[in-house]
C-alpha cells in the first residue's frame, strides 16, 4: 500500500452522453516513471485534469500520498506535492526565465506579502535558483524574457517550475509534443535524471520515448483502463495491439 | 538589452534634474506660473503612477481610479471646512488643517475604500471588471454631488493650504518641492514593490493567472492588496491636489478624470515607472498649449488618441527608451 | 397609491430607454467582444440631429428618421474606420481608443451646436395626457415611448429567433472563423450589428430629447446606467438586457420618488431629503453590488465565454 504514491479508484467523468472517464483504476509506485497511453480521444487529458484539479470527477477516489484529493482545488493539491505541466505550454511569458523559476520557488514558501526586497536577492531564491536553473540546463538563459525561448526550452522551463516545489509526483502531459528530435533527446535526458528521486506520470504519444523511459504503462481506450504492465508486457498485449493497430 | 536599460535610466535622470531645477529657472525668468502648473503635473504624475501599477503591472484595467483621488481631496476639504467653521464632524471629530493629520487620513480612507470596492470588483475580470470599477466610481461621484453641506455639485473651497511644521505650504515653491519629494518617494516605493516577491506575484498573475493558481498562489488576495496600494497613491494625489487648487469638487471623481489618467499612462508607456510621469507632463502641457490656440482642442486630442492606440502601442517612453516589449 | 402607479410607469419608461441602449451595447460586447465606451455618443448624436431636424422641419417623425439615419450611419463609419482594428486587441486598447472617440464627439457637438443645451418639444400629436385610471393622468408621450420600446423588443426577438440574418449573427458570435469559412460575410455582419446597436442608441436619444436636456456629454450619464444594466443582466444577453433595464429603471425611479418619504420618517426634514437624494442616486449601484456577490456573471450570462 505504502509504496504507491497515487491510487486512482473508479474515477468517472461524463460530459452529457459522453463518458470521458469510466471507472479508471491505476496505481503509481513511488519513484517510478508511469506512462499513460492510448489512442486519440481515449481520455488521457481528462484523466490528468482530474488529477490536477482542473476538473472535478463525477465519482471515484484519488488517493495521493495517503490524502483523498478528488475534490480538492488545484492550489491545495500543489501544496501537497502534486505538480504538473500543462498540455499547452503555460509559463509566464512576460517574465524572464529566472523570474519564472523564482515565482515557482516563492510560491511554496509561505505568504508573499513582502514589498521591499528585490525578490531575486532574497536568501531563499538565491539558494534555490541556481539549482533550479541547472536542473533544466537553462543557466545561460536566465535573464531572457520567457517569450524569447524556443518551444523546447519553454517546455523545459515549465518542467523546471514544476520541480521547484520538490513535488512527490510530477505529471507531464505530452512533454515531447511539438519538439524536434533535439528537444526530445533533451527532455528524455531530463526525465531520466529525475527518475527515482520523484515519481512521474507521463502522458505521451511518442512511443519510442514511452517505451524507453517508462517503468510501467497503463493503457486507456475510450476512457477505460484496458491494460497495465511493464513495457514488455504491454508490447505483447493483444488488446492493446488491436486498440492501436485495429483488428488483427 | 543593456542599451535600453541605460537609455531608460538616462531619461529618468534627465527628467529628475529637469523637475529639480524648474522652479529656480522659472523664478529667474519671472514666470512663477510654471511652478504652479508643474506642481499640478507632479500631482497628476503620482496618480498616474498609481494607476500604472494597477494597469501596466497588474493588468487590472480600472476605469474608476479617479474615485480615490476624489476621496483624498474630499478628506482634506471636509476636515478643513469643519476646522474653519469650528463644528466637529458628526458632532465628535474636530476638523483639522494639519497636514500631518489630514494627509495620512486621506491616504488611509482612500485605501480602505479601494479595499472594499476592490473586493467586489476583483471577483470579476475582463469587460465586467472594467465596467464595475467605473460603476462604483460613479456611485461615489453621485454621493458627493448629493452632499449639499459640502458644496454638492458646486464644490468646496478651502481658503488656505494645510499647515505643516517647518514648511509653509502657501508658498508655491515650497509646495512644489514637497510634491516632488512625494513623487520621488512614491516612485522609489513602487520600483521596490514591483521587484519584490509581492510584485513578482502580481506580474505573474497578470501574465498567466491560471498558472499562478496552479502553483499554489491565490492571486485574488495579492491583487486586492495591489488595488488598495494603488488607491492609497490616488488618495495622496487627491490630498495634494486639494491643496494645490484650494478647491474640491465632485468632478474629481468623474470618469473623465479616470479616462485622462489612463491617457497619461498610455502616452507615457504602460508598465514603466517614469512613463506615467512623462505622460502626465505631456498631457497637461498639451492641454495648456492647445487651449491657447483653440478652445476646442479636444476635437484633435480624440483622434490623436485613437491613432496612438492603434499604431504606437508602447507610448513615448517605449519609443524613446527603445523597448519593443512591455517588459521591465 | 396613484403616485406609485405613476412612478412605476416612469420607471418603465426609463427602463425602456435603458433597454434600447443596452440591447445594442450587449450585442456588441457579446458578439464582437469589444468594449465600446463611445456608445453614449450615438445616443447624443440621435438627440442632437433629431432635435435640429424637428425644429427646422416641424415634423417630429422626420426628426426621428434623421436621428436614426445619423446614428446608424455614423456608427457604421466608426466601425469601419476605428472599431475594426480593435477586435483582436486587448480591452485596454479598446477602452482608450473609444475614450478618444468620446472626446472627439463631445467636442464636435460643442463646435457645431455650441455649449447651450437644445430644447426639444414634445410633438403636438403626442402631447397632453390621457387618464389611465380615474385621477391618474399620464403623459401620452411617455406612453408612446413605452409602446415603441416594447415593439422594438419584439422586433429584436423576431430578428434573432426567426430570421436567417439573425441566425448568421448568432453563429458569428460563437465561432467567427467557422462562420466565415461557411461563406458568410462576417465583416459585413459585424458592421450591420454595430449599426443596429447605434441605431437603437440613436432612437433612445431622440426619444429622450423632449424629456431630458440635449447637451454635449449627455451620452455618458446614460452610458454608466447602461453598463450597470449589462452587468446585472449579463454580457451578451438581450434577455438580460430586458430584465436588467427594467430592474434598474424601476429601482432608480422608485428610489428617488419614495426614499425621501421613507427617510422623513426617521430624520428631520432637511437632512432627510439630502441623505435620501444621495442614497437614491446610489441605489442602483448597491443593487449591482448585491447581484454581483450572488451572481458574478450577471443574471442571464450568455453561454459563449
Amino acid at each position: 500500500m505504502n509504496d504507491c504514491i497515487l491510487q486512482v479508484r473508479d474515477l468517472s467523468k461524463s460530459y452529457g452522453a459522453v463518458m470521458a472517464s469510466r471507472k479508471l483504476c491505476f496505481d503509481i509506485r513511488r519513484g517510478e516513471v508511469h506512462a499513460l497511453i492510448g489512442p486519440n480521444g481515449a481520455g488521457k487529458t481528462t484523466a490528468v485534469n482530474q488529477l490536477s484539479g482542473e476538473i472535478l470527477p463525477d465519482s471515484g477516489s484519488i488517493l495521493f500520498d495517503g490524502h483523498e484529493i478528488a475534490r480538492m482545488p488545484p492550489h491545495r493539491r500543489a501544496r501537497l506535492g502534486l505538480a504538473g505541466s500543462f498540455q499547452i505550454t503555460s509559463i509566464f511569458e512576460n517574465l524572464t526565465v529566472e523570474e519564472n523559476l523564482a515565482l515557482a520557488i516563492i510560491a511554496h514558501n509561505g505568504h508573499n506579502f513582502r514589498f521591499w526586497r528585490n525578490c531575486l536577492r532574497t536568501p531563499l531564491v538565491r539558494k534555490e535558483l541556481p539549482d533550479a536553473l541547472a536542473r533544466i540546463d537553462l543557466d545561460k538563459r536566465a535573464g531572457i524574457p520567457a517569450s524569447y525561448l524556443s518551444h523546447g526550452e519553454k517546455r523545459q522551463l515549465e518542467v523546471g517550475m514544476a520541480l521547484t516545489c520538490k513535488p512527490k509526483l510530477l505529471m507531464l502531459d505530452e512533454p515531447m509534443a511539438g519538439m524536434g528530435p533535439g528537444g526530445t533527446v533533451e527532455m528524455s535526458k531530463l526525465i531520466r535524471r529525475l527518475k527515482g528521486n520523484i515519481s512521474i506520470l507521463l502522458v505521451e504519444h511518442d512511443m519510442d520515448a514511452v517505451f524507453s523511459l517508462a517503468d510501467r504503462i497503463t493503457v486507456l481506450v475510450y476512457g477505460e483502463c484496458v491494460a497495465h504492465g511493464t513495457p514488455d508486457e504491454i508490447r505483447h498485449n493483444p488488446t492493446v495491439r488491436s486498440a492501436y493497430l485495429g483488428e488483427g | 538589452m543593456m542599451r535600453s536599460i541605460t537609455r531608460a535610466s538616462a531619461i529618468t535622470v534627465a527628467g529628475g534634474l529637469f523637475f529639480a531645477v524648474l522652479p529656480l529657472v522659472a523664478t529667474s525668468f519671472g514666470e512663477e506660473y510654471f511652478i504652479s502648473l508643474f506642481s499640478r503635473i507632479l500631482i497628476y504624475a503620482i496618480a498616474a503612477v498609481s494607476l500604472d501599477l494597477l494597469i501596466g503591472y497588474g493588468g487590472m484595467i480600472s476605469l474608476g481610479h479617479a474615485a480615490y483621488v476624489g476621496l483624498g481631496a474630499y478628506v482634506v476639504g471636509i476636515l478643513y471646512q469643519h476646522s474653519y467653521e469650528g463644528q466637529p464632524l458628526f458632532g465628535l471629530l474636530p476638523g483639522s488643517e494639519n497636514a500631518l493629520v489630514v494627509w495620512p487620513l486621506a491616504v488611509l480612507i482612500a485605501a480602505v475604500f479601494a479595499l472594499v470596492i476592490g473586493s467586489l470588483c476583483l471577483r470579476t475580470s475582463g469587460m465586467h471588471f472594467i465596467m464595475i470599477t467605473l460603476a462604483f466610481a460613479q456611485m461615489l461621484y453621485y454621493f458627493f454631488v448629493g452632499l449639499e453641506q459640502y458644496g454638492g455639485d458646486d464644490g468646496l473651497s478651502i481658503f488656505s493650504r494645510n499647515q505643516m511644521p517647518v514648511l509653509d505650504l502657501n508658498s508655491d515653491i515650497q509646495f512644489y518641492y514637497l510634491c516632488l519629494f512625494f513623487l520621488v518617494i512614491y516612485l522609489i516605493f513602487v520600483h521596490r514593490l514591483v521587484h519584490s516577491r509581492f510584485g513578482l506575484v502580481i506580474r505573474g498573475a497578470n501574465s498567466n493567472n491560471r498558472r499562478i493558481q496552479a502553483i499554489g498562489i491565490h492571486s485574488y488576495r495579492y491583487r486586492l492588496v495591489c488595488f488598495a496600494i494603488a488607491g492609497a497613491g490616488g488618495g495622496l494625489a487627491g490630498a495634494l491636489l486639494a491643496n494645490q487648487t484650494e478647491f474640491v469638487s465632485p468632478g474629481l471623481l468623474n470618469w473623465t478624470l479616470s479616462g485622462e489618467l489612463m491617457v497619461m499612462v498610455l502616452l507615457g508607456g504602460l508598465g514603466s515607472l517614469f512613463g506615467p510621469v512623462l505622460g502626465a507632463t505631456i498631457f497637461l502641457l498639451l492641454e495648456e498649449v492647445l487651449a491657447m490656440y483653440t478652445e476646442h482642442w479636444m476635437v484633435y486630442l480624440g483622434p490623436f488618441l485613437v491613432i496612438v492606440v492603434i499604431f504606437a502601442k508602447h507610448g513615448l517612453f517605449g519609443l524613446l527608451a527603445g523597448r519593443g516589449d512591455r517588459n521591465e | 397609491m396613484l403616485l406609485a402607479i405613476e412612478q412605476i410607469l416612469n420607471g418603465l419608461q426609463l427602463g425602456i430607454t435603458l433597454f434600447l441602449m443596452s440591447a445594442g451595447l450587449t450585442l456588441v460586447f457579446g458578439i464582437m467582444q469589444v468594449i465600446n465606451l463611445a456608445h453614449g455618443s450615438f445616443y447624443m448624436i440621435g438627440a442632437f440631429v433629431g432635435a435640429t431636424v424637428t425644429a427646422r422641419s416641424g415634423s417630429f417623425l422626420l426628426g426621428v428618421l434623421a436621428a436614426l439615419v445619423a446614428a446608424a450611419g455614423t456608427g457604421m463609419i466608426v466601425e469601419v474606420i476605428v472599431l475594426r482594428r480593435l477586435y483582436r486587441r486587448e480591452h485596454l486598447d479598446q477602452v482608450l481608443a473609444t475614450f478618444g472617440l468620446i472626446l472627439f464627439f463631445n467636442e464636435l457637438t460643442r463646435i457645431i451646436w455650441g455649449r447651450q443645451p437644445l430644447m426639444m418639444d414634445v410633438p403636438a400629436w403626442l402631447g397632453g395626457s390621457i387618464e389611465l385610471l380615474p385621477g391618474l393622468p399620464y403623459p401620452v408621450y411617455r406612453l408612446a415611448v413605452i409602446v415603441v420600446g416594447i415593439a422594438v423588443a419584439l422586433g429584436l426577438w423576431l430578428l434573432f429567433a426567426r430570421t436567417r440574418l439573425g441566425m448568421q449573427i448568432r453563429a458569428g458570435a460563437s465561432n467567427r472563423e467557422m462562420t466565415a469559412a461557411l461563406g458568410v460575410n462576417i465583416r459585413l455582419i459585424y458592421t450591420l450589428v454595430f449599426g443596429l446597436g447605434t441605431l437603437l442608441a440613436g432612437l433612445a436619444g431622440v426619444m429622450a430629447g423632449p424629456i431630458l436636456a440635449v447637451e454635449s456629454g449627455m451620452g455618458e450619464s446614460i452610458l454608466i446606467l447602461t453598463f450597470v444594466v449589462i452587468v446585472i443582466g449579463g454580457i451578451g444577453s438581450v434577455r438580460g438586457a430586458v430584465v436588467g433595464a427594467l430592474l434598474v429603471g424601476m429601482v432608480d425611479t422608485l428610489g428617488r420618488a419614495f426614499l425621501p418619504i421613507l427617510f422623513r420618517l426617521f430624520f428631520s426634514s432637511a437632512s432627510a431629503d439630502s441623505i435620501a437624494a444621495s442614497v437614491a442616486s446610489m441605489a442602483i449601484y448597491i443593487l449591482m453590488a448585491a447581484i454581483l456577490v450572488w451572481r458574478p456573471r450577471g443574471l442571464f450570462p450568455a453561454h459563449s465565454s
